[in-house]
C-alpha cells in the first residue's frame, strides 16, 4: 500500500475544457468575443502542426475564447498587433462535415477574409489538401510551412518557390517553437491572394453541396488528391522514410503490446502518485485546510457577520458550511485549482510527447466491444482526473453515438481523483489488496456490461479507427507551462459559475430542511438494499454536493463497518451520478434527455450493483 | 518497376517491414476520410506494426497511421517484393 492521506484532504473536481490529443488548443471560455470589426484572419491546418504555437505567437497570450454559435467547439480569438481579428480553427484534415469540429472549421473559414494555412514540411502530402481545398474554396491563402529544422533532419528537402509557385500562393518556411519564419507572416497578408485553383475543380457552392453527396464528394476529393500529389511529386525530394529515426522506434516500442501494457501501468500509477498522492493529497491539504480553512473561510465569515447576523438562514446561504461565498471559494482555490493544474501538467506531457495516440491504438479492438474506437482512451483517462472535463473532451469523437457511449460509461463507472484519493484512504481497513480486488472486478464488469448493452442498443455501429500518429518528441517546458496555465484559467472561468450556483442549492436546502429530509428519505434503501447502517445514508446524499465530504463521514464510520460493507459502500459512491458540477456539464454538453438517462441509470445501477455485491460477497466466504 | 507479387491481400496480412501497393479500397463509408489523408488506390504505403487482433499501423507519406482492424481487411495491397 502506498500512503494513505485521510479522505477530508480529498477532492472532487469539476472542469470543462477541450482536450485534444497531441494538438495544443486554448480551450472553451465564456468570455465576451474581440471586437468582430474589419478584416478577419482565421488560421487554419492539420493537427499536430503547431497551429497553435503561431496562433500565440501573432496574437500573444491575451486571447478570448468563444464556442461556435450553436455547437461547443471553441474558437480562440485574438488580435494582431495592428488590431486585426484572428480566429483559430480547430485541426482539421479536410473542410468535410465529418465531426462537429469540421463542421466549425468550415463555418468560421467561410467568414475568413484571409486564410494563413498552417502546414507542417513533415507531412506535406497529408497537409497539402486541406490547402489545395482552401484555395479551390476561392479563400486568399498564405501558407506557413513549419517544422523546417525536422525535415532539414530528415533529409526531407522541399522547394520552396516551386512549390509556391505551383499553389499560386506565398509560402513561409518556419520552425515555430524557435519563432524563426513566424516574423514573415504578417507582412506577407498585405500580399495575400487566391492560389490556382484544381483544374476543372467546381464554383464554391456546389463545392459545399457536395459534402452531403458521399459519391460526388469522392469523385472531387479524388481529383483534388491527385493534383496534390503531383505538386507534391514536383517539389519534395528524397525523402529517407525507409531509415527509422529514433522517435520512430520509440513510437513502435510503444506499440508493442507488452511494453504497452507496462507503460501504461507506470503511467496510470504515476499519475495516481502525482495526482492521487501528492497534489489531491499533500498539496490540497497545505491548500485547503491551513490555507482557505485557516486564514480565508474565517476572514469572509468576519466580514460577513458585520452585515449579516451569525446563525440567521441568510448567513448560513452566504457563509456556512456550503455558503456561496465561503465552500465555492474554498473548493474553487483550495481544492480545484491545486488538482487540476497538476492533472494539466501531466495530460500535456502525455499529449505533447506523442504517447496518447499510441495507446489509442492498443486499445481500439477492446474499445470496439463496447461500440467506441480507440480514440475514446483519451477522455476515458481524462475522467480519472475528473468528469466534467471528460465530458467535454468526448467531443474528440466522430460521432454522436460514440459520445453518448463515453460520457455515459465515464459518468458511472470510472472514478475520478477525488474518488482515487478517498478509496485509497478506505480500501486499507476494508482488507486491502483482496478488497481491490474485489472492488476494480465489480468496476471493470460494470464497465463492460453496461458499454455491451449500450452497444446493442442504440442504433448505429462503431466507427473505424483512423489515426494519424504524431511523431514521438520531448514535450518543451514553455509549451507544457503555456498550455497548462491557458487551460487552468479558462477551466477556472468556466467552473466557478457552476460551483457557486451548487453551493447555493445546497445551502439553501439546509437551511429550508430540504438537505435532513432527503437524507432521511434514503435511510431505508441503504438499510435494507445495501445493509448499510442508517447514518450512511448521509454519505450518499453528501456524495452528490461534493463526494469526499459524503466519503469523509464513511471515513470515520469505518472503525463500525465491516469489510463487506466498506466496499458496499465505496462501490455505491463509485456508481453513483457525479457530483452536481458534472451533472451540469453533462446536461450543457449531452442535453436533457441524455443527461437525464445517466443521472436515473446511474442510481439504479448504483444501488443495484452495491445491493448485489453486498450479498454476493456475505454469501461465498472467502469473498468477505 | 519492382517486381510484384501477384496475389492481392487485405492491409491487414501485411508483415511489419512490407511494402505494397493499395489496389482497391473495398468500402465507401470512410472512403474520403482516407483520400484526404493520402490513402488512395496506387498508393505505396509500408507495414510498421499490427496489433495482434486491433488495427495495423503504416507509413504512408511520411506519415504513422493506425488502420482499425475491419478497416485494414477491407483495404486490398498487392505486396511489393524488397
Amino acid at each position: 500500500m502506498m500512503s494513505t492521506p485521510t479522505p477530508t484532504d480529498k477532492a472532487q473536481c469539476i472542469s470543462s475544457q477541450y482536450f485534444k490529443s497531441g494538438a495544443s488548443k486554448p480551450p472553451n471560455d465564456i468570455s465576451n468575443d474581440a471586437p468582430d470589426t474589419g478584416e478577419v484572419i482565421v488560421l487554419a491546418g492539420n493537427p499536430n502542426v503547431g497551429k497553435s504555437v503561431v496562433f500565440n505567437a501573432l496574437t500573444g497570450l491575451y486571447t478570448t475564447v468563444s464556442n461556435y454559435p450553436g455547437t461547443t467547439v471553441d474558437i480562440p480569438k485574438g488580435q494582431l498587433p495592428d488590431e486585426r481579428l484572428v480566429k483559430d480553427t480547430p485541426g482539421v484534415y479536410g473542410l468535410s462535415q465529418f465531426s462537429e469540429e469540421e463542421q466549425v472549421a468550415q463555418k468560421t473559414i467561410l467568414e475568413a477574409d484571409k486564410i494563413i494555412n498552417v502546414t507542417s514540411a513533415m507531412s506535406l502530402e497529408r497537409d497539402l489538401f486541406l490547402t489545395q481545398q482552401l484555395i479551390d474554396y476561392g479563400k486568399p491563402v498564405v501558407m506557413v510551412l513549419n517544422q523546417m529544422d525536422e525535415a532539414r533532419s530528415r533529409n526531407i528537402g522541399i522547394h520552396i518557390e516551386k512549390l509556391s509557385t505551383l499553389l499560386g500562393i506565398t509560402v513561409i518556411p518556419a520552425v515555430a517553437i524557435t519563432g524563426e519564419g513566424l516574423d514573415a507572416i504578417v507582412p506577407a497578408l498585405a500580399n495575400c491572394k487566391q492560389g490556382n485553383k484544381t483544374p476543372n475543380t467546381p464554383d464554391l457552392t456546389t463545392l459545399l453541396e457536395l459534402e452531403n453527396n458521399p459519391a460526388k464528394q469522392l469523385l472531387v476529393y479524388g481529383e483534388r488528391r491527385h493534383h496534390v500529389n503531383a505538386i507534391i511529386s514536383q517539389v519534395v525530394s528524397l525523402t529517407d522514410h525507409q531509415k527509422p529515426s529514433l522517435s520512430q522506434h520509440m513510437g513502435q516500442l510503444f506499440l508493442n503490446p507488452v511494453v504497452g501494457v507496462i507503460t501504461a501501468m507506470v503511467v496510470l500509477l504515476a499519475l495516481y502518485q502525482i495526482v492521487g498522492v501528492w497534489v489531491a493529497g499533500n498539496l490540497v491539504n497545505l491548500t485547503e485546510k491551513t490555507i482557505m480553512l485557516g486564514y480565508v473561510v474565517p476572514f469572509i465569515q468576519g466580514m460577513v457577520m458585520k452585515v449579516v447576523p451569525e446563525h440567521s438562514p441568510l448567513f448560513t446561504i452566504l457563509a456556512g458550511e456550503f455558503g456561496v461565498l465561503t465552500m465555492s471559494i474554498q473548493y474553487i482555490f483550495g481544492v480545484l485549482f491545486p488538482i487540476i493544474f497538476g492533472f494539466y501538467i501531466y495530460v500535456s506531457v502525455l499529449e505533447d510527447c506523442g504517447y496518447l495516440p499510441r495507446v489509442a491504438v492498443l486499445c481500439d479492438s477492446l474499445l470496439h466491444k463496447i461500440g467506441l474506437n480507440g480514440r475514446a482512451v483519451i477522455p476515458i483517462i481524462l475522467g480519472f482526473g475528473c468528469v466534467t472535463m471528460a465530458t467535454v473532451s468526448t467531443r474528440v469523437l466522430t460521432s454522436q453515438r460514440e459520445r453518448t457511449i463515453a460520457s455515459t460509461i465515464i459518468a458511472i463507472t470510472i472514478p475520478c481523483s477525488a474518488q482515487i484519493a478517498v478509496l485509497v484512504g478506505l480500501m486499507g481497513q476494508a482488507g486491502g489488496f483482496k478488497a481491490w480486488l474485489l472492488f476494480l472486478g465489480t468496476l471493470v464488469t460494470t464497465l463492460l456490461v453496461l458499454g455491451t448493452i449500450l452497444n446493442k442498443m442504440l442504433p448505429g455501429k462503431s466507427t473505424p479507427l483512423i489515426l494519424d500518429l504524431p511523431p514521438m518528441r520531448l514535450p518543451t517546458v514553455k509549451n507544457i507551462a503555456v498550455k497548462t496555465w491557458v487551460r487552468t484559467v479558462v477551466f477556472l472561468k468556466e467552473a466557478a459559475p457552476l460551483f457557486v450556483l451548487g453551493s447555493l442549492l445546497v445551502s439553501v436546502a439546509q437551511v429550508t430542511g430540504v438537505l435532513a429530509w432527503i437524507e432521511h428519505a434514503v435511510e431505508p434503501i441503504t438499510m435494507t438494499l445495501l445493509h448499510l447502517p442508517a447514518k450512511t445514508a448521509d454519505v450518499f446524499v453528501m456524495g452528490m454536493v461534493r463526494r469526499d465530504f459524503g466519503a469523509a463521514g464513511l471515513y470515520f464510520m469505518a472503525d463500525t463497518l465491516t469489510s463487506v460493507q466498506i466496499i458496499t459502500a465505496l462501490l455505491t459512491i463509485t456508481l453513483f451520478v457525479p457530483c452536481i458540477a458534472s451533472a451540469t456539464v453533462i446536461w450543457k454538453e449531452r442535453g436533457i434527455v441524455e443527461s437525464t438517462s445517466v443521472l436515473i441509470g446511474s442510481w439504479i445501477i448504483a444501488f443495484g450493483i452495491g445491493a448485489l455485491a453486498c450479498r454476493l460477497f456475505e454469501a461465498v466466504p472467502f469473498l468477505s | 518497376m519492382s517486381k510484384r507479387d501477384e496475389t492481392v491481400t487485405p492491409l491487414a496480412n501485411l508483415k511489419p517491414g512490407e511494402t505494397a501497393t493499395i489496389v482497391t479500397i473495398d468500402t465507401t463509408e470512410v472512403q474520403s476520410q482516407l483520400i484526404r489523408l493520402g490513402l488512395d488506390t496506387g498508393k505505396v504505403v509500408r507495414c510498421l506494426t499490427r496489433i495482434p487482433s486491433g488495427p495495423t499501423v503504416i507509413m504512408s507519406g511520411g506519415m504513422e497511421l493506425a488502420l482499425g482492424k475491419d478497416l485494414s481487411r477491407h483495404i486490398m495491397v498487392q505486396r511489393n517484393a524488397s
